[in-house]
């Protein structure tokens, strides 16, 4: 039997607020625990949550970005499980009303357009360090840091729209983009800023129901989603051609074995009691507010995109790479802005292609990046525009760069004091061209005899004795002028 | 009976100390030997705060002698139920759960009074996490009635009740969740007063179930409660139910519309109530009503009518369902609110469990009473699925029959007025083995927490020596208005003037 | 609807309660006296009527995105503190 996978992706991205959701405790952890916190956040008797304001615009702003209906009413509610990170013991969180509702978003590669159900404003849950054992299973007990609790998130539901394990991974992928470009979240997949849930069931093909689903949970990076969502497929098949039937659970995913194993059963579902949160008015969102958030939207990374290539000239490997750094984007959008209004005669193009290139891979030797580089982009122009205007060579400029990077000194005092700029008056270079060609009797002949080619060999004697300062233009006419005369 | 400190108002005692007539540690001295004596027999406070309080009593002093003036109720000492956080101070909520939690910070409330210079002398006694009519779910012992001391003293904020019922001071606070503040008032022959939903911060306040509780002030006259309630009013940030300024003051101020303001609750205490219109509902004065009850309410009318008032008798048919409401509702509020008590960050636990779900189960079943256990169970079954639609949902649909109800009663009539229990003060032993009977003690007072509305219980009259208090309900931001009635009560009546003999 | 003790047992397993079966019996017969009670609301007609979960409806109020640092002591009143954490039995065990 053929069968059919159907996926849907709940995503959780963690905003980055200055403060925590419900309380002014600032948002960040991994520092010591318990040091980030207060009544409110730790579940003490009285302490009462109020909505911070940012996350109600951020939420807006993500569900603007992927075409979604922003709610001008929407309602919090408690969602009641006992679990020790989570101080209340219950989640607020949005159930029935939430913030957004019904959007889409386009896949670029694989052509194919996911509807999105709807976006959540919720809370996060603390951290727990089990003791004696690698997880949870075995530990002998834990350790609750609450340092978390509490911090901002949005959960963003897609439809069950995916076919296959590689159109999640590229959803994944252009959600974790927009959410860093509409500068909701910071990407740091590392430490979990952005987590997804994959719910996966098959279908024999041709069938209109939904087959029985499974959730894997703990999905923090783009290999891990398509990985954990391709062995999720291969078992449920397993199974399914076996004649078995598939468990409604939530699965592991092991990113050491790249398995999935089963955390709870049916037995042990939850009744969450869900019902409107009494502490929490509803947030009612005007018209004019959303509008603002609109207004405010900076460029999605898919305009971005296609601005870079058609307007711009970049290579699609140029594309990639610098959307695909917020610093470098950064840093190339500021000396895109420069050349324009500086008309300097340097190119976007050109600029990109050292972005990232020579500047890219110079950076990585430092412990520098395009955020903190001590070259600014006014000066990484005044490199490229000695090189433009024919002052320094090409090789010049990459030596010129690196030593830029790495000093912080402006292009025009490292040129200067070296004395690297391009030699191109004849005179200076004509006792070196008639020593080289004096010392290379036999390729003279060649080149009188007709093959011409053979001058890029003298150019290159020649660049050589004048440690790469010749003008090669310069230099190649001088060259056919004294042989061929 | 009687002396001069001890049945002293709160304005007057504040007048005093502003005066140099006496000082403020002397009168929280005072107010400290007349606890020891009379709490004996009370036993309305859970713990006394005697040095913080001989502390602010000394600042208001140096105050007076540098010839400041103090804000209106500073160097008057008031006492606070249990359920409120004040800094490094035991909050234990009349639980075993809480016994030895100290609170890591102020309520709001306890700021507005520590910034007004209130001589906090105590935390009183109350029914477990405020459930209960008695008093007597509170995990230490129960509170007596200052007039019988085989009596109840009405809960669930029964320790501040009685310990102003009892002169032991003038002003207490209390929360009031579906009467407990009106109830106990009216038990302990005294004034209760709760406010409009959003009047007074939630924020520390322990909360039993949040859409419904609201603290407020216990006093022997209406003019003391206008003043306490400018103390503790107003807008709190940390709140989010808490009632902006601009719209608390929307239906009575309009022309003075400011950010900063707040409304003082003294300035309609003096207004004429000559035509005010009364509505008496017929379903509280009905055979589940006392008659000794019934005859006092009758008195307290026929002086309205002499004022120039009028009343009639109306049907609010909601009253039938506000106990059914409330006793789903509150409950399924209170199992969520009570969750966090879970034995990871405070309070009680037995150790040494292998299991968590084993330490759960140990710290909640025996660091919970009965009463509180009932209704996390209650509250649990009435949200889990299944059951929902059938209880929370329609119990929330009788809310706004009740709401509707009542905003169209209030198009018609200033104010509702019923007696605020249906008996006087009960014996204590006599329902707590019967948690529906003690249930329908509330039939008076929940359906203005489920309204949102304001209340207050004042005392009108005797019943076999017994305290009786009429209720009167208002529409929203109508404090002023209640206040102003019962003190124009007050001013023609002497019944705030009995004192329990001891 | 009439409670039965299997409900009052996943209840109290949904609150994390220990009771002993005395109670549990207890607990039972006064629910169902409770719960009947409450059946009176069922006279009401409340097929149009929204449910109402707010005292008041006043304006949402936002706070602003501004941090500040509280000081808290955790350690007197937790239960196991240690290396600055909460500790808690085996999530799994027992």
């Amino acid at each position: 039997m053929e069968f059919e996978s159907v996926i849907g992706l709940e995503v959780h991205v963690q905003l980055k607020t200055k403060s925590k959701a419900f309380c002014s405790c600032p948002n960040e952890f991994g520092r010591q625990p318990n040091t980030n916190v207060c009544p409110t956040c730790l579940g003490m008797p009285g302490a009462l949550p109020v909505l911070n304001e940012m996350v109600a615009k951020m939420a807006v702003r993500a569900g603007l970005a992927i075409n979604c209906d922003i709610q001008n009413r929407s309602v919090f509610s408690r969602k009641n499980y006992f679990y020790p990170d989570m101080p209340k013991n219950y989640q607020i969180t949005q159930f029935e009303f939430p913030v957004c509702l019904g959007g889409h978003m386009d896949l670029i590669q694989n052509k194919k357009r996911i509807g999105i159900t709807r976006i959540h404003i919720e809370e996060d849950a603390g951290k727990l360090v089990h003791q004696g054992a690698e997880g949870v299973s075995g530990s002998t007990g834990s350790l609750v840091d609450l340092n978390r609790a509490s911090v901002p998130l949005i959960e963003i539901v897609s439809e069950p729209d995916f076919r296959t394990a590689a159109e999640a991974r590229e959803y994944f992928e252009m959600l974790h983009e927009i959410v860093m470009y509409i500068g909701v979240c910071d990407g740091n997949l590392e430490e979990g800023s952005l987590r997804c849930d994959a719910n996966v069931s098959l279908r024999p093909v041709g069938q209109k129901e939904f087959g029985t689903r499974a959730e894997v949970k703990n999905l923090n990076s783009f290999r891990s989603v398509e990985r954990a969502i391709q062995h999720e497929i291969k078992r449920q098949k397993l199974i399914l051609l076996d004649g078995g039937t598939v468990v409604q659970e939530t699965r592991h995913f092991d990113d050491a074995t790249q398995t999935t194993h089963s955390l709870r059963g049916k037995a042990d579902a939850h009744d969450y009691r869900y019902f409107p949160e009494p502490d929490l008015i509803p947030l009612v969102l005007s018209d004019a507010q959303i509008d603002e958030e609109r207004q405010a939207m900076p460029e999605l990374p898919l305009a971005k995109r296609k601005r870079y290539s058609s307007e711009l000239g970049l290579s699609d490997f140029e594309v990639k790479v610098i959307i695909g750094d917020m610093d470098m984007n950064t840093y190339f959008e500021k000396a895109n802005e420069l050349l324009v209004t500086a008309k300097l005669s340097v190119t976007a193009k050109e600029t990109a292609k050292w972005i990232v290139g020579d500047f890219n891979s110079f950076l990585k030797e430092t412990s520098d990046d395009f955020g903190n580089t001590k070259v600014s982009p006014e000066e990484l122009l005044s490199l490229l525009s000695l090189k433009e205007q024919g002052k320094i060579s090409g090789k010049i400029a990459k030596d010129v760069l690196k030593q830029m990077i790495e000093t912080g000194k402006t292009a025009k005092s490292i040129v200067d004091a070296s004395g690297s700029t391009q030699i191109s008056d004849e005179g200076a270079l004509q006792s070196i061209v008639d020593d080289v060609l004096a010392a290379n009797q036999a390729v003279v002949e060649k080149i009188k005899n007709g093959k011409t080619a053979a001058a890029g060999f003298l150019m290159g004697q020649v660049m050589k004795e004048s440690k790469g300062r010749a003008k090669p233009d310069v230099v190649k006419d001088m060259i056919l002028k004294s042989i061929l005369g | 009976m009687s002396n001069d400190t001890t049945f002293k108002t709160a304005i007057e005692s504040h007048k005093a100390i502003q005066n140099g007539d006496i000082t403020a540690v002397s009168l929280a001295e005072e107010t400290f030997k007349t606890i020891d004596s009379s709490d004996k027999s009370i036993k309305g406070f859970l713990s006394l705060m005697k040095e913080q309080a001989l502390e602010t009593a000394q600042e208001v002093d140096d105050k007076v002698k540098n010839g400041e003036t103090l804000p209106t109720l500073a160097g008057v000492p008031i006492a606070v139920k249990d359920n409120m956080n004040v800094l490094g101070t035991k909050t234990t909520c009349g639980s075993n759960y809480l016994k030895n939690f100290e609170s890591p910070y102020d309520a709001t409330v306890i700021t507005k009074l520590k910034q007004n210079k209130l001589v906090m002398v105590g935390k009183t006694n109350m029914d477990e996490f405020a459930m209960g009519s008695s008093t007597e779910n509170s995990a230490f012992f129960s509170t007596k009635n200052p007039w019988d001391l085989t009596r109840a003293p009405g809960g669930s904020s029964g320790g501040s009740a009685a310990v102003v019922g009892a002169g032991q001071l003038p002003l207490s606070l209390g929360s009031d969740t579906g009467g407990s503040i009106r109830q106990p008032a009216s038990f302990c022959g005294i004034c209760g007063l709760k406010p409009t939903y959003g009047r007074v911060s939630r924020y520390g306040l322990v909360a039993f179930a949040s859409s419904l509780d609201q603290i407020g002030p216990f006093t022997r006259t209406a003019e003391d409660a206008a003043h306490l309630m400018n103390v503790i009013s107003g807008h709190d940030p940390m709140d989010a139910t808490s009632l902006q300024d601009h719209v608390a003051l929307g239906s009575t101020k309009q022309k003075n519309l400011s950010s900063q303001a707040v409304e003082d609750f003294t300035s309609n205490l003096n207004n004429d109530i000559n035509g005010l219109k009364i509505g008496v509902p017929k379903e509280l004065l009905g055979d589940a009503i006392d008659s000794g009850v019934k005859e006092k309410i009758q008195d307290m009318l026929s002086w309205f009518e002499k004022q120039g008032a009028t009343w009639e008798e109306i049907s609010i048919d909601s009253f039938n369902y506000a106990i059914p409401a409330y006793y789903i509702l509150a409950p399924a509020e209170a199992s969520s609110n009570l969750a966090r008590y879970d034995g990871v960050r405070y309070g009680h636990r037995e150790g040494n469990e292998s299991s968590l779900r084993d330490m759960y189960k140990n710290a909640r079943g025996n660091g919970f009473g009965a009463e509180v256990k009932r209704r996390i169970v209650l509250g649990t079954y009435v949200l889990s699925s299944g059951y929902y639609d059938a209880y929370y949902i329609k119990a929330q649909k009788v809310r706004t029959v009740i709401k509707q109800e009542f905003e169209q009663t209030f198009a018609k009539y200033d104010i509702v007025l019923t007696p605020t229990s249906p008996t006087p003060p009960f014996k204590l032993g006599e329902n707590v083995d019967d948690p529906l009977a003690m249930y329908l003690s509330d039939i008076a007072t929940a359906s203005a927490n489920l309204a949102g509305c304001p209340a207050l219980s004042i005392p009108c009259g005797f019943s076999d020596g017994l305290p009786v208090g009429a209720q009167f309900i208002g529409p929203n931001f109508s404090e002023s208005k209640l206040l102003n009635i019962a003190h124009i009560y007050q001013q023609s009546t002497g019944f705030h003037k009995e004192t329990p003999v001891r | 609807m009439s409670i039965e003790q299997k409900d009052v047992e996943k209840v109290l397993k949904l609150s994390e309660l220990n009771v002993s079966d005395e109670e549990k019996k207890e607990l039972h017969g006064q629910m169902s006296r409770i719960l009947g009670y409450m059946e009176k609301i069922n006279e009401l007609d409340l097929k149009d009527i929204e449910p109402t979960s707010y005292s008041n409806t006043v304006p949402t109020f936002l706070r602003k995105d501004e941090e500040t640092r509280t000081s808290i002591s955790l350690q007197n009143n937790a239960p196991h503190w240690e290396n600055n954490a909460f500790g808690v039995p085996s999530i799994l065990g027992g």
